[in-house]
């Protein structure tokens, strides 16, 4: 693969990156008068420029991972401060400047994010605009250094002194700062930023830290601004106060960032041409300053009332397109070396009870999974099926029992980190990312990227569409079965599969039933499967384990289960319920 | 369709709204900084001269203000009260034959766009000097720019540290204000324990740092400090005001408003506590504002005050008429404005020759205007490097819901 | 000292009574509504004129929270209809922009002019000792509490409490059990609405501009966040707690030098910071798997 490549297809490269050129040369060649903007044209771009890398900051959060920051500006307001200082303290080069004031907002961010981690993202905006109110409120007993004096001011590094060449200067930083954006944001912590945002428990399924992914897509963010700070201080040279910072500016500035939709390079621009020149316009005609307030927050509404994409989702380069590369080839079979049930148990589920309050979900719940086999868990709706997926897999915490897996006990770890040590699972809702695509959402869920060749192989056979095909273009039953892969691409020692063939016609279960006989024989791990589908399940599975209200009814082999007349009665009786209840969820449709 | 229908609603309304807004802010809309005002002054100053005959029709003196007309300490009518100045002087043939031609540009109070507006009136519209702004983050931010360019700015409301040496403004000035009020109560009123009650924004820090240590050594004795932040509720302000007898308050308008209505309040307005504002507070609008609880205050009038009819000097007739016509309000800051602008055509019509930076420049070092409005004639002679050129204010008293004149010129350094 | 902490119960009350009304769009409508204090203000700043153009007082402030409750009843029915079915997290946005456009709306009509704000109960004034306690500080402490108590038996005692919780709960079972949700949404919207007019009423005197007012969010946020977004009592609590400290903390700030008392703006985030401190001790996950 070629760099370009790399960035995605460079098909869709090839006209951002010719607009992108085209407004660098318009704004260092342009005459000095050009229609309404005038001499200090240079000015309102290089605005442009700074603006439009603050917005790439709140823009990415938002739209990639769905956190709602109120301080983007507070952070350029302390990057800018600290290179206030600097340049009335210690005279170092610019640039240098520019680095520590985008370093300098890191514990900032940290602190900011971390203190939201276990929130929704809603609640960041709470935390950060309590914030953006104490820094402007810091500000105002702290000047920015030098901005009452005429001595010390900021400068503009040698050879970007003019307002066009320093504009070149920002709009290169911003220019890099959206490529390295996108080139992250397609490395596994830059995905992951989707996933949080997309399922808090699916991240943490996949083995991700959620709160490290929230920190890490705040700092990055923080750091965007950071930079800003630093090109918003040459760009006044010094002459700035916490006027500037004020938290209102930063709501602004998110409305302006989901109106456009500037989680992406060329939203990002978009959104700085608009946050400088729409305002310029409106100033130059004696038109309120209030208007593009106004407009940025009715914008952001009609943004959001239509899926939140913004303007930029309408660019031709931002639209999803099929894959051209061929589908991948099934592998050679493999004959399914079923091993029989009662082997060495390699997951120990040894008396698990959980409550909610008054009510036991299970009691006293004992399962076994052997090495290399596939086991089934069926029972009524409410039986406790999930809640034992959750309690085994981490996201119940507070359940009496064992869980045992390889030897090793469990019960102290987070989701997270059953996750990394090889306990997987899938969940009933699908949980597929859809800005995605099929490769980037299997990777998600490994350590390092699978090679070509094993997700290739992968794919294949679980006959699913090329690696860069994007989710959102595939259909809903060949999203659940690209779960299921994506589950074993990290080669885990058990995987639970919660209701894997929900939604699927029968031809895909039953293809998907083959598929899940050969898991154990393939990936070398075991299966715990949780289906409605009996016939599914007496199909794969060497063992059964039947729960009904939270307590084990049977257990055994299919035909034993099957026959057992408690189960029957449990199960067959379920059945008419579930019909019934399945003609009305049809109803509530 | 629903959602069409919605948006329809909203962009209504909105329309509504603005318009609505729109027509009942006409006065506004003509004193709207841009570069359209000249053309609209142009415009405007035939219709006004039919009575005075010849209007000016030579090249046009360009001149540029960096003013505040949005944001948190607004200050429009110092350009306005000069604009309306340099009008009638071009219905009545302007300047040496040339019609002035005044742009303006809002600086919304913030230092960002007062740098961005001073580059497109110098770099752009390349104005001959600055005049008539009414800003206190213009000088802060400019002075060092204006300097570069070898461009003056007389002001009508500025406020500046020291070394400002290109901006010399008419009013007194927020530090000088507040060193001749605590002069006044501590000399006049018998204060012994004085306080300057103040928010914890914009020029604070320079008064504390520069200013206050000046007036201590002077006066020999200590000011305290009373800062809030700029949105706490002042009842914790007015009740530490308590231990002090004497209360220097350097708000804005707003500020004063809930401060007197606070004072009453909690029962510090019977007069034990000597209260003095600075001339922001000088208004006739404010009286009815501030009710009975400011009764007994005290004020800067920072020039000859407007509100004492005794005073017919021509230039305050002249003041008053105009502001009358303009549709303006009397306020010390229009004075500044006004004082401004006639210092200015009082400078451009001893240049001989083209209007350009340097004629101007030199005209302006070289004007001694004396006007009864003014303690003393304004020379350009800024005071401690600062942009002061007034060091003169009397202080005004408000006796029966009436401003009083209780003071002769005070001046600082006290003379 | 103590007069100090006396005078900051009425900013107190005010918080609290705008974190309760947070709170209480959060639990019905599953939304933070950050444009609250914004449509409030614009309520409040139109009373203002009307005040200006001689109406009397008292009808004046009726008009302004007849205002504050229709445009808030408008917020709340824009909400139901087209975002009934969105995320808190985009519900939330909304209101960003909705705030905006107030701010800018108000700023547009009413930067620039001097506005005098009813000073309420002002007649009503008593001294304990050196401290005196004005009408206000009464009607905004006690308020605060009564509407508080008030929602909280409403909402925890009642069939239409139930009903309401059912509507932010689970809104399709709701609709289909029978209950208009948009008409609740709308009548909770409408309630807040009123109530936050209210306290911008109260504590307009003493704020004396657009941004203080509409950003009185900010405490109110911290209040809601010390009660979790969920108990009306903590929340109380929390607001008066905030108003008390930050009334309080100038006895520390700067003679010459900078004292604690002047890092008092970052009060709202340091409560919010302890809150959440204590509130996430343990990792939990949201209920829908």
């Amino acid at each position: 693969m070629n760099l370009a490549e790399r960035l995605g297809d460079h098909r869709r490269l090839m006209v951002p990156t010719i607009l992108l050129v085209v407004v660098a040369l318009l704004g260092v060649l342009a005459p000095g008068n050009v229609g309404f903007i005038g001499s200090t044209w240079a000015a309102v771009a290089i605005t442009a420029a700074v603006q439009g890398l603050i917005a790439l900051s709140a823009g990415m959060l938002f739209g990639r991972a769905g956190l709602l920051s109120l301080c983007a500006v507070s952070f350029v307001g302390i990057s800018a401060w600290v290179n206030a200082w600097l340049v009335v303290h210690a005279s170092l080069p610019f640039f240098v400047n520019v680095l520590i004031g985008a370093i300098a907002v890191i514990p900032f961010g940290i602190l900011v994010g971390g203190l939201a981690v276990r929130l929704r993202g809603v609640n960041l905006a709470i935390v950060t605009l309590t914030f953006a109110a104490a820094v402007v409120g810091v500000f105002g007993s702290h000047k920015f250094p030098g901005s009452q004096d005429d001595k010390n001011r900021g400068a503009r590094p040698i050879g970007f002194q003019s307002d066009r060449m320093y504009f070149l200067l920002c709009f290169m930083v911003l220019v890099a700062c959206g490529l390295a954006l996108e080139w992250y944001g397609r490395r596994r912590n830059g995905l992951a930023w989707r996933a949080v945002r997309s399922s808090e428990r699916a991240t943490a399924g996949a083995g991700l830290s959620v709160p490290m992914v929230k920190v890490n897509a705040f700092v990055v963010s923080a750091v965007l601004a950071g930079i800003a700070g630093g090109l918003f201080m040459g760009q006044y040279k010094g002459s700035i106060s916490e006027a500037t910072f004020l938290p209102v500016a930063s709501m602004v500035l998110v409305a302006s960032a989901v109106m456009v939709g500037a989680q992406s390079l060329s939203g990002a621009v978009l959104a700085g041409l608009l946050a400088s020149v729409i305002p310029e316009i409106f100033d130059r005609n004696g038109w309120a300053t209030e208007y593009p307030q106004i407009l940025f927050g009715l914008g952001a509404i009609q943004a959001l009332s239509q899926g939140g994409g913004g303007i930029s989702a309408g660019f031709p380069w931002r639209r999803p397109q099929h894959s051209t590369r061929p589908t991948p080839e099934p592998p050679p079979e493999v004959a399914a070396t079923a091993i029989a049930a009662g082997g060495a148990a390699i997951l120990d589920i040894r008396n698990l009870t959980v409550r909610y309050g008054a009510l036991t979900a299970l009691s006293e719940v004992n399962v076994k999974v052997p090495a290399q086999t596939v086991v089934g868990v069926i029972g009524p709706n409410g039986a406790g099926k999930s809640t034992l997926v959750d309690a085994v897999c981490g996201f119940v915490t507070n359940y009496n029992g064992d869980v045992v897996l390889n030897g090793r006990p469990f019960d102290a770890m987070s989701a997270t980190n059953r996750a990394r040590a090889g306990l997987r699972r899938t969940f009933q809702q699908g949980r597929a990312i859809p800005e995605l695509t099929v490769g980037q959402y299997i990777n998600l869920s490994v350590a390092k990227p699978l090679p070509a060749d094993e997700l290739e192989q992968l794919l294949g056979f679980f006959q699913l569409p090329p690696a860069d095909e994007p989710i959102s273009l595939i259909d809903v039953g060949t999203r659940r079965i690209l779960e299921v892969a994506a589950s074993l691409a990290s080669r885990p020692q058990v995987v639970f599969l919660d209701e894997p063939a929900a939604g699927l016609g029968a031809e895909q279960s039953a293809l998907l039933g083959q598929h899940i006989k050969e898991i154990p024989a393939r990936f070398g791990c075991s299966v715990l499967l949780i289906e409605h589908n009996v016939e599914l399940v007496a199909e794969v599975c060497s063992e059964i384990t039947v729960i009904d209200f939270g307590v084990v009814i049977a257990h055994g082999t299919p035909n034993e289960v099957l026959s057992n007349p408690i189960v029957a009665r449990a199960y067959l009786g379920e059945e008419i319920e579930h019909e019934v209840g399945v003609d009305v969820e049809g109803a509530l449709q | 369709m629903i959602h069409k229908k919605l948006w329809a609603a909203a962009i209504g309304t909105l329309l509504v709204a603005t318009v609505g807004c729109g027509s009942s802010k006409a006065d506004t809309a003509d004193t709207a900084p841009a570069a359209t005002t000249a053309a609209a002054a142009d415009a405007a100053a035939p219709a006004v001269t039919e009575a005075a005959g010849a209007a000016a029709t030579g090249t046009p003196i360009v001149l540029g203000g960096v003013s505040s007309y949005s944001g948190v300490d607004i200050f429009p009518e110092s350009p306005d009260a000069a604009k309306a100045y340099f009008e009638k002087i071009n219905a009545e043939g302007g300047v040496n034959g040339h019609p002035i031609e005044f742009l303006t540009e809002d600086d919304g109070d913030v230092p960002e766009k007062a740098a961005t507006g001073a580059k497109k009136l110098v770099e752009e519209k390349n104005v001959l000097a600055m005049v008539g702004g009414g800003s206190i983050v213009d000088c802060t931010t400019n002075a060092k720019y204006y300097a570069e360019k070898n461009i003056l700015s007389v002001a009508g409301v500025n406020a500046c540290g020291p070394d400002a040496g290109n901006v010399a403004s008419l009013n007194t000035g927020p530090f000088l204000g507040i060193m001749m009020g605590l002069t006044y109560m501590v000399k006049e009123q018998g204060v012994k324990k004085p306080c300057f009650s103040s928010l914890n924004i914009g020029l604070t820090p320079i008064f504390v740092d520069v200013f206050k240590p000046m007036w201590e050594k002077e006066m020999g004795m200590t000011v305290e400090l009373i800062l809030s932040e700029p949105n706490e509720d002042l009842t914790a302000a007015v009740t530490k005001g308590k231990n002090c007898d004497g209360v220097m308050l350097g708000y804005t308008e707003p500020n004063y408003i809930a401060y007197a209505g606070i004072a009453e309040a909690q029962g510090l307005t019977d007069g034990k506590i000597k209260y003095a504002m600075l001339t922001s507070g000088y208004s006739i609008d404010m009286l009815a504002k501030l009710g009975k609880a400011a009764e007994g205050w005290v004020v800067n009038s920072e020039f000859a005050p407007y509100t004492d009819a005794a005073d017919t000097s021509p230039d305050m007739v002249e003041f008053k008429a105009l502001m009358k016509s303009a549709g303006l309000g009397e306020t010390s800051f229009a004075q500044g404005g006004y004082l401004a602008a006639k210092v200015m055509v009082e400078a451009l019509k001893t240049v001989k020759g083209d209007y350009t930076r340097e004629s101007v420049t030199a005209a302006i070092k070289a004007v001694n205007y004396a006007t009864p409005m003014l303690g003393e004639p304004f020379k350009w002679t800024p005071y401690l490097g600062g942009a002061q050129a007034n060091v003169a204010s009397k202080i005004v008293g408000i006796k029966d819901g009436q401003f009083v004149t209780v003071s002769d010129w005070v001046f600082w350094p006290p003379r | 000292m103590l007069d100090l902490a006396v005078a900051g119960l009425a900013g107190g009350g005010v918080y609290a009574l705008i974190g309760v009304c947070l709170v209480l769009s959060f639990r019905v409508g599953a939304v933070i509504n950050f444009s609250q204090t914004f449509s409030a203000v614009l309520a409040v700043y139109v009373m203002s004129e009307f005040i200006a153009h001689g109406w009397n007082q008292w009808l004046a402030i009726v008009a302004a929270l007849v205002m504050g409750g229709f445009i808030s009843a408008v917020q709340g029915w824009v909400m139901s209809r087209l975002f009934s079915n969105a995320s808190v997290l985009v519900r939330s946005t909304v209101t960003i922009g909705m705030a905006l456009s107030f701010f800018g709306i108000t700023t547009r009509i009413f930067h620039d002019t001097q506005r005098l704000f009813p000073r309420l109960f002002s007649s009503v004034k008593f001294k304990i000792g050196t401290v005196t306690v004005t009408g206000a500080t009464i009607a905004s402490f006690l308020g605060a509490i009564v509407i508080a108590l008030v929602v909280w038996l409403v909402l925890g005692r009642t069939r239409v409490g139930v009903i309401l919780r059912a509507v932010s709960g689970r809104p399709v079972t709701a609709e289909l059990m029978g209950v208009r949700t948009s008409r609740y949404v709308v009548f909770v919207w409408t309630l807040t609405g009123v109530l936050t007019t209210a306290a911008i009423v109260i504590t307009a005197p003493s704020r004396r501009s657009i941004p203080n007012m509409a950003f009185l969010i900010v405490p109110g946020l911290a209040a809601a966040i010390i009660g979790s977004m969920r108990s009306f009592l903590l929340t109380v609590v929390g607001g008066i707690a905030i108003g008390m400290i930050e009334s309080v903390a100038p006895m520390w700030d700067r003679g010459e030098k900078l004292g604690i008392g002047d890092y008092r703006p970052a009060l709202s985030f340091v409560m919010v910071t302890l809150a959440l401190l204590w509130s996430q001790r343990k990792e939990t996950w949201n209920e829908s798997r």
